[in-house]
């Protein structure tokens, strides 16, 4: 596959990144979407020197494209093999962002933590403690991510809690309603009521819920045009998605995301005259 | 946008007979070089350089004046500036059409530089790592393995 395509979505995933970019061969096992990063990507970067070239290069990738504020935001993982604590992972990226902002760039970027879904309650109050650790530092916030069809996460919200409570200073901001299994009622109202500052994706909303975000005033909604559409996870293309109707509404403030650098998506110039036909 | 010459040499030049030559042209605020000042005594005579009035010979003569006599006497010593023009000449967009003209495009390509700037709240770490910087680490581990695949074979063969 030439290198400039992508082709994956939320529920099946060709793993083609681990091959040569110039190769074509056919090999496509459909696995799943999230394990990607875990059976793939984290047992490739798997070192300090992994991790820190990786970050660079995703850093160098959103510079050159005229981004000049970066919120990243990433899950803390030990890597047993390098000898790595999730305290030294963090460490690691923020060295490594330091680093690039010492050269003659215009970028500034901070990290997010994120909890997974499929972490326990142990796991994630240990992110808020690297959260409340790194405060000052690089970490500007705390985030809910992972896969949506990962159940049970009200286990998780004394975390959030606890965060929203002791650490005011942090952000707090959850993926919402990504996807159908995530998107009832009743877990998009628990989600609200952790008070979260901001919320991600806000595809698979129903109206109550969607009210409710109007009513709660001043809410941030993180609309991922080019994810959503890439990874299929609205019908109806660019000129379907929800973007069209939430920028419209004075009581939310909605940033326009794309989840990840042009450069690695090869979707060049559209984006913005896209935006712009949206507005 | 308001553009202050500030060219010290033609400061330096300004002279009683250039002035007395300026004021007797018929719009003296505006003379010369289509400079126009804003602390100008006569603020409806700028309207009429504007104006549809004027009609395109007087432009042309603007123009022409613009490209003959590039000077203003703004910058430098105080007493340099007459009495009658106590302020810097100030040239503004809104009395001259080529810098009009020229304004439009200067904001047009700084609209453009702006569209290029962009932030990003919402990028995931693993997720944006582009094929490319993977392949790369991929390769470096590769050869990292193989390298001590052979330190090994080699080690095991002097062992031996």
């Amino acid at each position: 596959m030439p290198l400039g395509k992508h082709d994956y979505d939320l529920k099946t995933y060709v793993p083609d990144v681990l091959r040569h970019p110039d190769t074509s061969s056919v090999y496509s096992p459909n696995c799943s979407f999230f394990p990607l990063f875990s059976s793939y990507i984290y047992h490739l970067v798997d070192s300090s020197w992994a991790l820190r070239y990786t970050t660079i290069s995703v850093l160098r990738d959103f510079a050159a494209d005229g981004v000049v504020y970066l919120e990243l935001r990433t899950t803390p993982r030990a890597m047993p093999k390098a000898g790595l604590s999730k305290s030294q992972y963090v460490e690691t990226i923020l060295t490594a962002i330091g680093e690039f902002e010492a050269g003659d760039t215009t970028l500034r970027t901070r990290l997010i933590l994120s909890i997974d879904r499929r972490n326990s309650l142990e796991e994630a109050l240990e992110v808020v403690a690297l959260a409340r650790e790194f405060s000052g530092r690089g970490v500007v916030g705390i985030d809910l991510c992972g896969d949506p069809k990962k159940r049970g996460i009200e286990a998780l919200a004394p975390a959030f809690e606890l965060a929203k409570r002791e650490l005011p200073e942090l952000g707090l901001t959850l993926h919402f309603a990504e996807a159908e299994e995530s998107g009832t009622d009743d877990e998009l109202n628990m989600l609200l009521d952790w008070r979260p500052d901001r919320i991600g994706h806000v595809i698979h909303v129903g109206d109550e819920v969607k009210d409710r975000i109007i009513r709660t005033g001043g809410l941030g909604l993180e609309l991922c045009l080019s994810c959503n559409v890439h990874a299929n996870m609205i019908t109806g293309g660019f000129e379907a998605h929800h973007f069209g109707e939430w920028w419209k509404v004075k009581d939310c403030v909605v940033a326009l995301s794309v989840s990840e650098p042009e450069s690695s998506m090869q979707w060049p110039p559209r984006r913005h005259g896209l935006g712009a036909n949206i507005e | 946008m308001v553009i202050l010459n500030n060219d010290m040499s033609s400061t330096a030049q300004c002279s009683d007979r250039d002035m007395q030559s300026r004021s007797e042209r018929p719009f003296p605020t505006s003379a010369g070089t289509g400079l126009v000042s804003r602390s100008t005594r006569k603020p409806f005579r700028l309207r009429a350089w504007t104006s549809r009035t004027v009609g395109v010979n007087r432009r042309s003569t603007l123009h022409n004046d613009m490209q003959s006599q590039p000077t203003t006497y703004c910058v430098g010593s105080l007493a340099q500036i007459p009495p009658w023009r106590p302020r810097p000449r100030i040239l503004t967009s809104r009395h001259c059409p080529r810098l009009r003209y020229g304004f439009l495009a200067e904001r047009f390509r700084l609209q453009q530089e702006a569209n290029k700037l962009t932030i990003q709240l919402h990028a995931h770490l693993s997720g944006s790592i582009s094929r490319q910087c993977l392949h790369e680490v991929w390769l470096r581990k590769k050869e990292a393995e193989e390298t001590l695949s052979w330190r090994c074979r080699l080690g095991s063969m002097t062992m031996t």
